[in-house]
């Protein structure tokens, strides 16, 4: 980082608003940069000093009489105007019946893809590619929005846990997945750059996470066990394809393991995206498996 | 027939009103008397949105920012007062350009006193004020700001970052003034350059 990028993202710094891979860019500015430092100090005193000056001017006091007559004449308009409150049901009852609703078409949606997934199967065993592209479908919206809650926009519900506590609680094949990942790229011309490695949830589907950055983009990998897709049922053990799709303004690879799905997710061309999918297949099926 | 929902006696409304709305009268005060910089306005004003809160206190969800909320109130109520006395509202775009054209952001000066800061905070338009008081001053929100001036939460940022712009240009012209981190200021420069 230069000491220009710096000035231009030190006010976003000091209100804690940038993603945790600038502000550790800015933090390992800030260890060799002293003038940025002293420009940091600077910055964070004017602010101090402008709350200060505000709350302590004497403009910008209400005056106490003010406020007292004003709270008794609220206090007497409270008993001739102020509209009661329903205490429990008004509120709460809208949002059950927004969720029953959420859930009537969520079941309707499973009962769809099931419906369809099904007949697809019965049409003709060759029929199992379109399985398999179906299942990936159905799971690569979830892993398309993993990829922007959690390492874009850092928003998950429910805190990631390590690899190593997901590989106890979910799948063992977990455990040093990161190392497996960033193996597959040592021989590789571009410089992929290994940010972060957890397990994170995101509507209800529990993703192993790890998170690149190559070529300025950041890229998401992400593996989940194919019984938390519902709609997998095909057996995709000799499936060595990769497909490869926008999805929701991302591009989206995906393959199978006998176990799980692979999806590698950026806002890359498709063509780099499917490079990465391709470099890292054999070496994560072999751990995988 | 019986009706499930437990209804409020007014008291019981007046009293959570109590608890959770006048304690923020203060604060409330402080941002109209910097709206309308005349203490007879301001309290007109605070009178105003705390009647049109009362009145919507059932309406008010509980958990969420009370302070953002009443604020979001007072310029609703204050722009409904600009619009029954002028009926045309100009929009200075001109200010908007000068903001744009600050060619050169000298290093932020050190060694200023609260009144410095807070006149070089009154000299910037009003737009910027606005933003960099409720966000740098009071604490609030992108998405609160933007729902209490009732603009895009990205006009929000794009006024905090010129207003935060202004304001260090500002304060280095009152410390070129005083002669403030000259010495200081030559050295950062050239260190800035590289």
């Amino acid at each position: 980082m230069q000491c220009r990028d710096f000035r231009e993202i030190a006010d976003s710094y000091l209100s804690d608003e940038l993603t945790v891979e600038t502000n550790h860019e800015v933090l390992k500015h800030l260890e060799t940069c002293a003038v940025c430092r002293t420009e940091i100090g600077a910055r964070r005193e004017i602010r101090i000093r402008l709350k200060t000056a505000v709350k302590n001017d004497e403009r910008f006091q209400i005056g106490e009489g003010f406020a007292t007559e004003l709270k008794a004449k609220l206090q007497e308009v409270s008993l001739e105007e102020m509209p009661v409150k329903n205490r429990t049901f008004g509120r709460q009852t809208a949002w059950l019946a927004i969720a029953a609703s959420f859930l009537l078409v969520a079941l309707l949606i499973g009962v769809g893809i099931r419906y369809q997934l099904r007949k697809n199967q019965n049409l003709s065993s060759n029929n199992n590619s379109n399985a398999i592209i179906l299942a990936r479908e159905a799971m690569a919206h979830f892993a398309v929005g993993d990829h922007k809650n959690c390492a874009l926009q850092h928003n998950l519900e429910e805190m990631p846990i390590s690899l190593s506590e997901a590989a106890k609680r979910y799948d063992k094949t977990y455990a040093e997945l990161d190392k497996a990942v960033m193996k597959a790229f040592d021989n590789n011309e571009n410089k992929v750059e290994f940010l972060g490695a957890h397990a994170c949830i995101f509507e209800g589907k529990k993703f192993a996470h790890v998170v690149l950055r190559t070529k300025g983009k950041i890229v998401s990998f992400l593996v989940v066990n194919k019984e938390e897709n519902e709609t997998n049922s095909v057996d995709a053990n000799n499936s060595t394809s990769i497909s490869c799709q926008p999805k929701d303004g991302f591009q989206v690879s995906c393959f199978d393991t006998q176990r799980h799905q692979v999806f590698i997710v950026s806002d890359m061309s498709e063509q780099d995206n499917l490079t990465i999918a391709r470099t890292l297949q054999s070496s994560i099926m072999n751990h995988l498996s | 027939m019986l009706s499930l929902a437990r209804k409020q006696e007014p008291t019981d409304s007046w009293n959570d009103f109590e608890t959770e709305v006048i304690p923020f009268m203060a604060d409330v005060y402080r941002v109209a008397m910097w709206l309308v910089r005349d203490k007879t306005d301001a309290e007109d004003l605070v009178q105003e949105t705390y009647k049109q809160a009362l009145l919507s206190y059932h309406r008010f969800e509980k958990g969420t920012n009370c302070r953002a909320w009443l604020v979001t109130i007072l310029y609703h109520t204050n722009s409904k007062r600009i619009r029954s006395r002028s009926k045309l509202h100009l929009v200075h775009s001109v200010e908007e350009e000068i903001a744009e054209t600050i060619a050169f952001e000298p290093p932020t000066p050190q060694g200023l006193t609260d009144e410095d800061v807070l006149a070089a905070l009154e000299k910037i338009p009003k737009q910027f004020q606005e933003v960099v008081l409720l966000c740098d001053v009071e604490d609030f929100s992108y998405k609160e700001i933007s729902l209490a001036l009732n603009v895009p939460i990205g006009t929000v940022m794009s006024r905090l970052h010129r207003g935060r712009r202004l304001l260090r240009s500002e304060l280095a012209a009152f410390a070129n003034r005083y002669g403030i981190n000259k010495e200081d200021d030559k050295g950062r420069e050239s260190n800035a350059v590289s």
